[in-house]
């Protein structure tokens, strides 16, 4: 059942750097001048609440499934075909169309090597992307914020990292103890402080925390003004009305205006599908779609698409089998989802086999740190950069 | 201040069982509306123009006891019910700080100090929702702390080793031999009474023990001895069958847990950085108030080493600080669920700090998104303040009215003149606002 390529060599955590999967490398080498090569960039869409894998990657020919599923494999009909044996999710159109044209990577069965079942572990595992000892607890860093400052910026003065969203900034994020640049709230906020103002309120600081206070107040006026331009430039597709749309549209709007960070994150949250999953799940997905498919047409239009990866994943997969209330469980491992003008499409990993769980659970066959790292170092450091030296600095202790 | 410690040990040994007297010089310093806004922003999170005139009045013994004795009035929530009741995390965030913004003219506002008290111990209890995953036990952990945490700080660190959200935080819920979770034994010692270096790791292994047989299930805290360790344990330099309550008493007997708890409240009350000078003479206080921590804080405030310049518009304000301050000061309310998700947004969830180790305040708040959604806030809080009667004497705003609000006895901001004249087409309404908004977004007004 399983192709030569659904599996890799080496099995667990061999890792997608040996692999050659991610024409990632391919696609940076092949670009002449260094400044281009430096501009690609990382967007990560957050699934919160542990995405149910296996309701969004169907392994349509796999007879336990149906059988694990009785309510939940009803979304066989209407399934967007992938490859033999696989399908998509009946509300995910446009990631079909993008899968079709080569332009969407699943990675199969991605997970921590112990499965984690709590959403607050779980996420603190991706977020930091290593396994933390206890005396590095208290500096909130996360992949994102490190690789953000690794991978520089695009324009001087620019923030690592932005945040769209009207939440906290996940731990992902995070820099240094420091939170990312956020883009949230409502749209056409606070008026933004006059320079002339603000200079004369550094002047007047007297004694450390003033100083440090006013200077502050300064930095954010400035991401203030840099939220406010772009909060003026019109979009070039039609965008859908949804949450995740407005924050993916910050996104697109920050990377195409020329914002300056090569990291990107915003969260959609509500998948800790519990009970009566089916009709959640299903507006879950069809939120996701719309807003990847807006973005994937923006970005195609400013010309941005090639040099763009987004990764979507979640905390934690959930159980194989449908519980007694028509939802799902916290299970293991789970698809993620690459989307990218220069990606390289097709099935990656090793496909989940329903008569080989592990305690009930599709286990996690590739080691997300290994597919951080590949991101990072493959996509925003370039296939040139040493992929051992940015491992030791994206998970130092790891 | 060294010779009043001394005179307090040497009075502790003399007197037997009479209490000493507070080891904190009364303060003697000017008495003037510096002084009291200065008393306010910390125990109040700031006030408005009538009640400051009412502290200002009383002079600095009778205001720190009048606040203390309106925070005792209110420690029991009559609404605790209800709002379990709607069990919503919205709603639990919206109950709280509906407390914490709640008008000075009402008993819960004049009792605002006990909110202040309620959230300092969150912050060092530092538990959250996202792991705990049920805001209902962590409102009874909130109401818990505003209860305990008021009076004998012995037995708040009781309470808390059988509280129901901090079982489920550190994986007390569960806890069994022979393999016992040895989470909240460590931060029991590490955060919670003694403070890192203060103990061995054989004492956190032999704690772990003592805390086995606890189970939360659903809002149900319970103990079963048949899952409970019963046999000795060896820690700090004692030998005995500890279980949770005799292990937390035994550790609110160490030394070291008055110097945590005064090491709490310095950060709280007087600056973000901690104080060593200031700490040891709040631990004599605290011994000589039998450990209680109102008793202490009123002590505090009406000391001079409280009134010192170096602590004042010196201390960062955390997000809730910040809107509460702002809206208390003017007299204008955004509704409580808007505010605390305001708060989140710049940095500060109620009920859900970042670590065990609680929000880390000071410069951390200061980054650039944080301060973009104060001033959200803040414009938001003007845009209401421009039609406030009380801020329009006679039908003209009153700028620096306005600043004499937030910074009571503050001579005026020499950039003040730029906002004045500040130009605008808009109309006047609006251009009020944007004068508001910048004497709420001033970099002094993000100090407490």
């Amino acid at each position: 059942m399983a192709s030569r390529r659904d599996v890799l060599a080496g099995g667990f955590a061999a890792g997608l750097l040996g692999s050659g999967l991610l024409r990632f490398g391919a696609a940076t080498n092949s670009a002449t001048n260094s400044a281009t090569e430096r501009d690609t960039v990382l967007i990560t869409v957050e699934l919160h609440g542990g995405n149910d894998g296996l309701s969004t990657v169907l392994p349509l020919e796999q007879e336990r499934w149906y059988q694990l599923r009785p309510t939940l494999s009803q979304v066989a009909r209407g399934s967007h075909p992938l490859a033999p044996g696989w399908g998509l999710h009946p509300s995910l159109p446009q990631l079909a169309a993008a899968f079709a044209e080569g332009e969407l990577a699943i990675v199969h069965g991605v997970g921590t090597p112990v499965p984690e079942r709590s959403h607050f572990h779980a996420l603190e595992l991706w977020h930091r992307g290593t396994r933390v000892a206890r005396e590095e607890r208290d500096v909130r860093e996360g992949w994102l914020g490190r690789a953000g400052k690794l991978a520089g910026v695009l324009d001087a003065g620019a923030p690592t990292a932005l945040y769209a969203g009207g939440d906290i900034p996940p731990l992902s994020l995070y820099e240094g103890g420091q939170a990312p640049a956020t883009w949230g709230g409502r749209s056409g906020g606070a008026p933004v402080a006059s320079q002339a103002l603000a200079e004369a309120q550094v002047a007047a600081a007297k004694g450390r925390t003033h100083e440090l206070v006013a200077h502050a107040r300064e930095h954010a006026r400035r991401l203030g003004e840099r939220i406010a331009r772009a909060e003026g430039t019109p979009l070039l597709v039609p965008w859908p009305a949804s949450g995740l749309a407005t924050d993916l549209a910050r996104v697109a709007r920050a990377v195409h205006h020329g914002w300056g960070p090569r990291v990107y994150g915003v969260v959609l949250g509500g998948f800790d599908t519990h009970l009566e999953q089916a009709a959640s799940h299903e507006r879950l997905l069809a939120e996701l779609d719309g807003a990847l498919g807006a973005l994937r047409a923006e970005l195609t239009q400013a010309g941005w698409w090639s040099r763009t990866a987004v990764v979507v994943h979640s905390e934690f997969g959930r159980r194989a089998a449908e519980n007694q209330s028509r939802g799902t469980d916290h299970g293991n491992g789970a698809p993620v989802l690459l989307l990218g003008g220069a990606l390289g499409g097709g099935l990656y990993g090793t496909a989940p086999d329903l008569e080989q769980l592990v305690d009930g659970d599709v286990p996690a066959t590739t080691d997300l740190t290994h597919l951080q790292s590949t991101l990072v170092s493959c996509w925003l450091e370039g296939a040139g950069a040493r992929v051992d030296d940015a491992l030791r600095r994206l998970f130092p202790g790891g | 201040m060294k010779r009043a410690v001394e005179s307090t040990v040497e009075s502790t040994v003399e007197s037997g069982t009479r209490r000493p007297l507070s080891t904190l010089a009364p303060a003697r310093g000017p008495w003037n509306s510096a002084a009291a806004g200065h008393l306010a922003r910390r125990a109040l999170f700031g006030c408005g123009p009538e009640r400051l005139q009412e502290l200002l009045e009383l002079g600095p013994k009778d205001a720190a006891a009048t606040l203390v004795a309106d925070a005792r009035a209110v420690l029991v929530d009559p609404q605790l019910a209800a709002a379990e009741a709607l069990g919503t995390r919205a709603a639990v965030e919206a109950h709280w700080m509906a407390r914490i913004l709640a008008p000075d003219s009402t008993p819960v506002g004049r009792g605002r100090l006990a909110e202040r008290i309620a959230l300092l111990w969150h912050n060092h209890f530092a538990t959250s929702v996202v792991k705990v995953e049920d805001s209902v036990l962590m409102l009874r952990q909130i109401d818990t702390l505003r209860r305990t945490g008021a009076g004998d700080a012995r037995a708040m660190l009781r309470s808390m080793v059988q509280d129901g959200a901090m079982l489920v935080w550190l994986d007390g819920d569960g806890s069994r031999p022979p393999t016992p979770n040895e989470n909240l034994a460590r931060e029991l010692m590490e955060l919670f009474a003694l403070g890192r270096g203060n103990y061995s790791e054989s004492d956190v292994k032999e704690a772990a023990r003592a805390l086995t047989g606890w189970s939360v299930r659903g809002r149900h805290v319970e103990f079963a001895a048949s899952r409970h360790d019963s046999g000795d344990k060896n820690i700090l330099g004692a030998r005995a069958p500890f279980d949770a309550l005799a292990l937390a008493s035994h550790l609110s007997e160490q030394p070291h847990f008055a110097r945590r708890v005064a090491h709490r409240l310095v950060r709280e009350l007087l600056t973000d950085g901690g104080d060593e000078q200031a700490e040891a003479v709040l631990e004599q206080e605290l011994h000589a108030q039998d450990f209680d921590v109102l008793g202490t804080v009123q002590a505090l405030f009406a000391s001079e080493l409280f009134y010192d310049l170096r602590w004042r518009e010196a201390k960062v304000a955390g997000p809730v600080e910040y809107l509460a301050r702002c809206s208390l000061a003017l007299g204008v309310f955004l509704p409580p669920f808007e505010v605390a998700q305001l708060a989140a947004r710049a940095g500060q969830r109620l009920f859900a700090p970042p670590t065990v180790e609680g929000w880390r305040g000071g410069a951390d708040w200061m980054h650039g998104s944080a301060l973009l959604v104060r001033r959200e806030a803040a414009w938001a809080l003007a845009q209401r303040a421009a039609s406030s009667p009380a801020l329009r004497p006679e039908g003209e705003l009153n700028l620096s009215d306005v600043w004499i609000r937030l910074h009571p006895g503050a001579p005026a901001a020499v950039w003040l003149d730029k906002v004045a004249s500040m130009a605008s087409t808009a109309s006047r309404r609006e251009r009020d606002a944007r004068r508001i908004l910048e004497l709420l977004d001033a970099p002094q007004t993000h100090l407490m």
